[in-house]
């Protein structure tokens, strides 16, 4: 069967608006596009989240019907329109600042509405795949179309990762001083077309993970001090530093992203379906090989005993979303395409982060009143993700995008503190890309991802759970000790929240 | 015509039958436990009890990792032994913290036995149930049994974690000794009475041990081996010890005490209090005598293996040799491979003259813990609580391929009464040092000429 002729134009081997020419010649209708941007915006939205990078590959081109390497994520039927070589490498410059002004608190309860008042803390994050591990925000691909009927690739990507930094006297400081979380991916796929129509992928992958987190503990919430005699709280003279780290990039796990695409007339329409770490019903794990506890003074170092430092070992486990991802390609004219794309990010699967120590012999962890197990409650929720996107080619060498992106929070209101903030999010974005020559193409992006502020009023987190709990002995039917379990006794984190990230991405693609 | 509704509420039960697995609840801090008697009169520092909700009462339960099975009896005890019946239930495991008792573990949808476990450590002690290896088989447990009884500020305490997630390398450079172990005692399912009887996952600890090995100080006199000689040069009766929370004192069987060199009077242990153990209903007649010192010890079971004995008088040889090496002290013949010093293995020391009760190898005890590899290496008796009291450890049954006892003695601890070793590697083509037995580190130091 001949492979259907996708149109190849001066060095664009599958521009959406410009590889259909022959197949739609009906006039744009602004007023059409404006009310499918309208209806596509209306949808509950969006996706992303506090570790979710919502723009893999081309910002501003990439999506579930897109013929080239970037399908490798987004959908690997789309891999089936690939012809001839394909190499992309892409980069990310994605920058993140976010500000967080603490509700005064009680002194006394640690519960918000006291007169103990907190600077601004800001903490700031920039993402660039130039690192070892292997950085985020980048994209390398290499594959091609074969015997007409089918299409093989291989790319290098990150499709989650969390970068943030605050000041190491952030008023922050028991949900997070700094977290830098990677997960690189590495997917072989496999795009086969059934019909002229339809084509099926599947692109079966490895996930590297990478972790570096640093928070502090309260040794005096709930400890055996503390539950005959009131405690400060916050004090910082009771609080502990964990700095939490693998040692490079872990044993991988392993995923799979699969998906469908099917032409018709001028619309293009993928569906497709990542999943989240298979056989460990997505968990992750990462063993914590370079970490350290600092405790409060006046104790001395924990590795003093043993002579080497770092002496804490241990393993952190958290859950990875899997991923739905639709989207549908309009081939409005021979120079306009209208694309919508929704994700639906089964975030609710990460709720919370358990880390387990094991500190040097002798006193040890927990003869310092260091906990050597702590969860760390994060009670995400799904989030979705929905964008509206125009893509125009005026020339056959030049093309340019516009994008809106809307995308709900994956953290409900009550949850957010500095380690997971997040909200609805309003995203405009630009794009372009030239073809230079034949063979080569460069692409670059810029988006602006403003986050509607946050206030926390009611707090999941109560510190005086910690107390009530210790004091009914750690009884495990009372709701205090199960907020205690539940990771949510810690230090509250009422407050606002707000965030606002840069996004400036590069794409090379050379065809042959 | 109606098979599709059909099929679809198969399918929707057989989902929610796979729902059905057992549930743990638990928040891995320490749960305060009590303890029974070791013996007849003795001190509260035996078997580890918690208490467990039934109905209104709080009974207690005993928490035995050497337990093939759980129970907890529904009702009176019969005077007539039937066949035990099984069932699914929960255990809400109490914690024994000064007058109240809270919650500190749920364990639902377990399988338990409806039987009447003995009585333990005296016949005083009746416990409700047992929460056996085949639960706590799912976890990694860490024990602290202080050596004092009745300390309100240090009290027996066990902690229920998911896993132990360090390496056996990192736990050693940090001070731990790892002793890995096998996991024995299977039973299959069977049917008895007209009733199903559930199979049983192996889950009895068993450890390699050195029955009275002889005292040793790094700055005593140099123990010497030629090429070959590491079997002969070594002292103390080669063990295997089912490592048990049920028990109070170690236990001995006739014939293992008489390789140590003991005597057994007969008939055995006439006028002598007896020994209480859950895994058997009845006493057992028992002959008490103190063991001067009890070493555990890592290792295999191959051919190539050297035995327990051996292979802790290799550590000793290799720690006196790194304690000396600044006076012209060399590697022994027998402990030299390629002219560096072999691995010495991580070992437990614990004495010093430690409780122990010596029963007759035909006894139940002894027969129940052999009954399921007769034709194999035989489990020579029971590591009770009172032998492990000062060593703060750690059952890691979750590690593969093989649980751990990670171990490390409480600090202040004195050497002739608890000594961990993590295991001591000789020094490797990226480091020139060995740091072993809590030593600076040292060089290479040579080995001794045959």
């Amino acid at each position: 069967m001949k492979r259907p002729d996708m149109g190849t134009l001066r060095g664009f081997p599958n521009p959406p608006a410009m590889v259909r020419r022959r197949q739609s010649r009906r006039a744009p209708h602004a007023a059409r596009l404006l009310i499918a941007a309208a209806l596509l915006l209306a949808a509950p939205s969006a996706l992303a989240g506090p570790f979710d990078d919502p723009h893999v590959g081309s910002l501003g081109f990439s999506g579930p019907t897109t013929g080239d390497l970037t399908a490798l994520y987004w959908n690997p039927a789309a891999l089936g329109m690939l012809q001839g070589y394909q190499f992309m490498f892409g980069a990310s410059l994605r920058a993140t600042h976010v500000t967080v002004d603490r509700a005064p608190i009680d002194s006394m309860t640690g519960q918000p509405g006291g007169t103990s008042s907190f600077p601004s803390a800001s903490g700031h994050g920039l993402e660039q795949p130039f690192a070892w591990p292997p950085g985020p925000a980048g994209f390398l691909g290499v594959g091609a179309g074969v015997a007409r009927r089918f299409a093989i690739a291989i790319a290098a990507y990150t499709p989650f990762s969390q970068k943030l930094s605050f000041d190491v006297t952030t008023p922050t400081h028991y949900h997070l001083v700094s977290i830098d979380s990677r997960q690189l991916a590495l997917v072989v796929g496999l795009a086969i077309d059934l019909t002229d129509s339809l084509r099926v992928g599947v692109a079966p992958g490895l996930l590297f993970s990478y972790g570096h987190v640093v928070f502090d503990e309260d040794t005096a919430l709930g400890s055996a001090a503390c539950v005959t005699s009131p405690c400060t709280v916050e004090n910082p003279n009771a609080a502990a530093r964990y700095d939490l780290a693998t040692d490079g990039t872990q044993t991988p796990s392993y995923f799979v992203v699969g998906g469908i695409h099917y032409r018709r007339a001028a619309w293009e329409v993928g569906l497709a379906y990542a999943s989240a770490p298979l056989g460990s019903d997505g968990t992750v794990k990462l063993s914590l090989e370079r970490s350290q506890v600092t405790p409060p003074p006046p104790t001395n170092d924990l590795c003093s005993t043993v002579g080497h430092s770092p002496c804490v070992s241990g393993e952190m486990r958290y859950h990875l979303p899997d991923l739905f991802t639709a989207g549908v390609t309009w081939h409005a004219t021979r120079h306009l395409d209208a694309v919508g794309i929704v994700r639906w990010v089964r975030y609710g699967s990460h709720d919370r982060i358990t880390i387990r120590l094991v500190g040097p012999s002798g006193t040890g962890l927990l003869g310092n009143n260091l906990p050597d197990q702590l969860v760390l409650y994060r009670g995400f929720q799904d989030s979705w993700d929905m964008r509206a996107r125009l893509v125009h080619a005026p020339r056959p060498w030049f093309r340019w995008s516009g994008t809106l992106r809307l995308e709900t929070s994956a953290v409900p209101e009550a949850n957010v503190n500095a380690a997971a903030v997040d909200g609805l999010k309003l995203e405009p974005a630009l794009a372009t890309e030239f073809a230079l020559g034949r063979h080569l193409r460069i692409a670059a992006g810029y988006a602006l991802t403003w986050m509607f502020p946050v206030t926390v009023g009611n707090s999941t987190f109560d510190p005086t759970a910690a107390a009530a709990c210790a004091q009914a002995a750690y009884d495990l039917s009372l709701p205090a000790c199960q907020t205690r379990l539940a990771g949510q006794a810690r230090p509250t984190a009422a407050g606002s929240y707000k965030m606002l990230q840069h996004t400036l991405a590069l794409m090379t693609t050379v065809s042959f | 015509m109606h098979g599709r509704p059909f099929t679809a509420l198969g399918l929707f039960t057989a989902l929610v039958g796979c729902s059905d697995e057992p549930a743990f609840e638990y928040d891995s801090r320490p749960i305060e436990l009590e303890r029974a008697p070791t013996a007849p009169g003795g001190q509260a520092l035996g078997a580890t009890l918690a208490r467990v909700r039934v109905g209104s009462d709080t009974p207690s339960l005993l928490i035995d990792t050497g337990s093939l099975l759980s129970s907890l009896r529904r009702g009176v005890c019969p005077t007539a032994t039937p066949e035990p019946v099984a069932y699914e239930g929960d255990i809400q495991l109490l914690g024994a913290s000064g007058s109240t008792a809270p919650v500190r573990a749920w364990f639902r949808g377990i399988t338990l036995f409806d039987l009447c476990p003995g009585t333990v450590g005296d016949a005083d002690t009746q416990v409700a149930g047992v929460l056996g290896g085949d639960v706590l088989r799912n976890f990694s447990l860490a024990f602290v049994l202080p050596r004092a009884p009745a300390d309100p500020n240090q009290p027996a305490t066990m902690t229920i974690y998911s896993n132990l997630p360090a390496s056996d390398s990192d736990l050693a450079a940090n001070g731990y000794a790892v002793l890995k172990f096998t996991l024995r005692g299977a039973t299959a399912a069977a049917t008895a009475s007209g009733s199903e009887r559930p199979g049983l996952p192996s889950s009895r600890v068993v450890m390699r041990a050195c029955g009275n090995p002889p005292a040793f100080a790094p700055d005593g006199p140099a123990q010497t081996c030629k090429a070959g000689e590491v079997e002969v040069q070594s002292s103390g009766s080669n063990l295997l010890l089912a490592l048990s929370t049920g028990h109070g004192p170690l236990v001995l069987s006739a014939s293992a005490w008489q390789r140590m060199g003991g005597q057994v009077p007969l008939p055995l242990g006439a006028g002598e209090s007896p020994l209480y153990s859950p895994f058997v209903a009845d006493p057992i007649p028992a002959h008490w005598v103190t063991v001067s010192r009890l070493a555990l010890v890592d290792g295999g079971s191959g051919d190539a293996w050297p035995g327990a004995c051996a292979e802790l008088a290799r550590g000793r040889r290799i720690e006196w040799t790194l304690a000396n090496q600044d006076n012209g002290a060399c590697f022994q013949p027998c402990d030299v491979s390629g002219g560096v010093a072999l691995p010495a293995a991580a070992y437990v020391e614990i004495g010093s003259d430690l409780p122990a009760a010596i029963v007759s190898d035909t006894s139940d005890l002894i027969s129940n813990l052999n009954e399921d590899f007769p034709s194999g290496a035989q489990v020579d008796g029971v590591i009770g609580t009172q032998a492990l009291a000062g060593i703060l450890f750690e059952i890691d049954n979750v590690s593969q391929p093989q649980g751990r006892l990670v171990a490390a003695c409480e600090p202040g601890a004195d050497r002739q009464t608890c000594w961990a070793a993590p295991r001591c590697v000789g020094p490797s083509a990226a480091s020139q040092t060995q740091m072993c037995f809590g030593l600076l580190p040292r060089g290479l130091a040579p080995a001794c000429p045959n």
